[in-house]
């Protein structure tokens, strides 16, 4: 599809990737590199069981200071500000992330108040640092999230029970290290829906109002690569090579998304997630053929896009035929990976898909869908069809 | 030194300066005080903004750096205070109730020109870090129809943009604008 000459677009992709087996091993440098000398850890109890934050700690010998183990999903204000004072009593001069989304988001949330103090809700809000904060790596161990080269931070407001958005310019980790070791160990159901997550960060990349070219290209790289590497992954969790290029593009889709966004998907998932404890990816991975569905009438030409990305037989379809064709192809997909479809199979009561939809409706990803979304009647429709 | 931010006398100063300036006809130049008075009046008469605003409570800012190559030497706050659909009032209002808003949404002069001149979107201009938003997004975010009207209708009141203007009139609008910043207290 071709662009209007209206195109007007910022990209920006500021964090160094660092990708192989054992690049681990080179934390160290990495803290060196950043003319930083004492590193301090953010991770959780289950990388600590793995023996993955252990590894990290070892490469960074010396220039450890301290760990925190207390992050968890749909990490909290509370959370941050409990790992910064850690932090800052440690003398720390730069973070290290090791975990999922909610680790490596926790540690920006860290970042900020290590660097720029106060509470992190003086940073709600778009844009609201003004220079950059702590330094920050980051170490996925699950490949979706993206979170290692993306400008926001979500973080659980658990007195309103909902997810919170802190995107600035100023967040992006500054070293992303990508080891297909550390998601070897991955159980087969955390690797279907994390990778989940990293397709829908795609497609909703592609097919937001604020899509732009070079974010499409990361976008549809990342979709060929998961649906030849996702399965492999699914099925063969030891195969490095397909871990490897899964964490590729979960990567990948995540520089597409850090500059053109998520959309309805992301926002039905995070609200699934604070109301029902249902995991984000799982959550994406039910919403996204619904949602490509739902887009059609605006975003056909989008999702043809995708569609062709995908390797299918569109020649002679219509953009709406090809997008219906990408929207299967996803069925099709998460059948194959064993994810559940329905959101009643998941522990979602149906009368709290109202709660649902109403609190979608104020998140922060809502205002750049392909389509734009006003009433929770349009929302409670999607849920419903997914249910 | 300025008169106490809403006490009866600047109230009573704030309206007297918008009787005097505006005595001649519009347009205005954007972002002055009396643009501000007839973007106010826009804004309430509007029926669509009231329609899509009708569940918005809250005080929304638009804050413009200063950019004294413009004539603005000091940063304006625009600041609305909005209710249901209705715009109660629309001035521009010193620092700290400026800073005190709900909401406050920053950008340079010149952003906010190109905003007017619908050659920026609100939401891709703070998702691009040309715009910035202080305040609790799944508030605003419920209000992104009310929100875009009220942009719409900054670009529909007209006016002369500061970059438009000769440098002596340019002189002239500092000339007028310091003295009211001093008294006023913007």
């Amino acid at each position: 599809m071709a662009y209007d000459r209206d195109l007007t677009f910022v990209y920006r992709n500021p964090t160094k990737i660092a990708f192989g087996e054992n690049t681990v091993k080179e934390t160290g440098i990495e803290v060196s590199e950043l003319n930083c000398s004492k590193a301090f850890l953010l991770t959780d109890k289950g990388v600590i069981e793995a023996g993955l934050a252990e590894q990290v700690e070892k490469a960074l010998g010396r220039k450890h200071v301290g760990t925190y183990d207390g992050c968890i999903q749909d990490s909290g204000f509370h959370i941050v500000n409990e790992a910064a004072g850690l932090a800052r009593k440690a003398g720390a001069d730069c973070l290290v992330s090791v975990g999922g989304g909610s680790v490596i988001d926790t540690a920006k949330g860290t970042a900020i108040l290590l660097k720029s103090g106060g509470q992190l809700h003086d940073y709600l809000g778009f844009q609201m640092l003004s220079e950059p904060q702590a330094p920050h790596i980051a170490i996925p161990t699950t490949a979706g999230t993206g979170s290692e080269v993306t400008n926001v931070a979500v973080v659980k407001d658990w007195d309103r029970n909902q997810k919170q958005l802190i995107g600035s310019n100023y967040i992006f980790p500054d070293t992303a290290i990508l080891d297909p070791l550390l998601t070897a160990g991955l159980p087969p159901m955390l690797t279907a829906t994390t990778g989940m997550d990293a397709m829908t960060h795609a497609v909703e990349a592609i097919a937001d109002m604020p899509a732009n070219p070079i974010a499409d290209a990361m976008g549809l790289q990342a979709i060929r690569l998961i649906l030849e590497y996702l399965p492999v992954c699914v099925e063969k969790g030891d195969d490095l090579l397909a871990r490897g290029q899964q964490q590729i593009a979960a990567t990948i889709a995540g520089v597409s998304f850090a500059n053109s966004q998520v959309g309805i998907v992301h926002a039905i998932a995070h609200t699934l997630g604070g109301l029902f404890k249902v995991p984000h990816g799982l959550g994406n991975s039910i919403i996204l053929p619904h949602s490509i569905m739902y887009n059609l009438d605006e975003a056909a030409d989008r999702y043809a896009l995708i569609a062709r990305g995908m390797g299918l037989e569109v020649e002679g379809k219509s953009d709406e035929e090809a997008a219906e064709m990408a929207a299967n192809a996803i069925w099709d997909l998460t059948k194959k990976l064993g994810i559940p479809q329905k959101l009643s199979e998941v522990g979602v009561p149906e009368d709290g898909l109202e709660k649902v939809a109403d609190v979608a409706l104020s998140d922060g990803s809502i205002v750049y869908n392909a389509k734009p979304i006003f009433e929770t009647s349009e929302i409670l429709g999607i849920l419903q069809k997914a249910y | 030194m300025a008169l106490q931010y809403g006490s009866d006398e600047w109230e009573q100063a704030y309206q007297e300066m918008i009787s005097e300036r505006t005595t001649s006809p519009p347009p205005y130049i954007y972002f002055t005080p009396e643009w501000v008075a007839v973007y106010e009046k826009t804004i309430q008469e509007d029926d669509a903004y009231k329609e899509a605003a009708k569940t918005w409570e809250g005080s929304v800012v638009l804050h413009a750096t200063a950019e004294p190559e413009l004539g603005f030497d000091g940063d304006l706050y625009i600041y609305m205070d909005l209710w249901h659909g209705e715009c109660r009032w629309a001035k521009i209002v010193p620092t700290e109730a400026g800073e005190a808003a709900d909401f406050v949404i920053t950008g340079s002069l010149e952003r906010w020109m190109q905003v007017a001149r619908k050659q920026l979107d609100v939401i891709k201009g703070m998702m691009q870090g040309k715009l910035k938003l202080k305040g609790d997004l799944p508030t605003i975010v419920r209000a992104v129809k009310a929100s875009a009207r009220l942009v719409d209708l900054s670009a529909e009141v007209g006016g002369t943009f500061p970059d438009e203007i000769s440098t002596e009139q340019l002189e002239e609008l500092r000339g007028q604008l310091n003295p009211l910043r001093e008294k006023i207290g913007f």
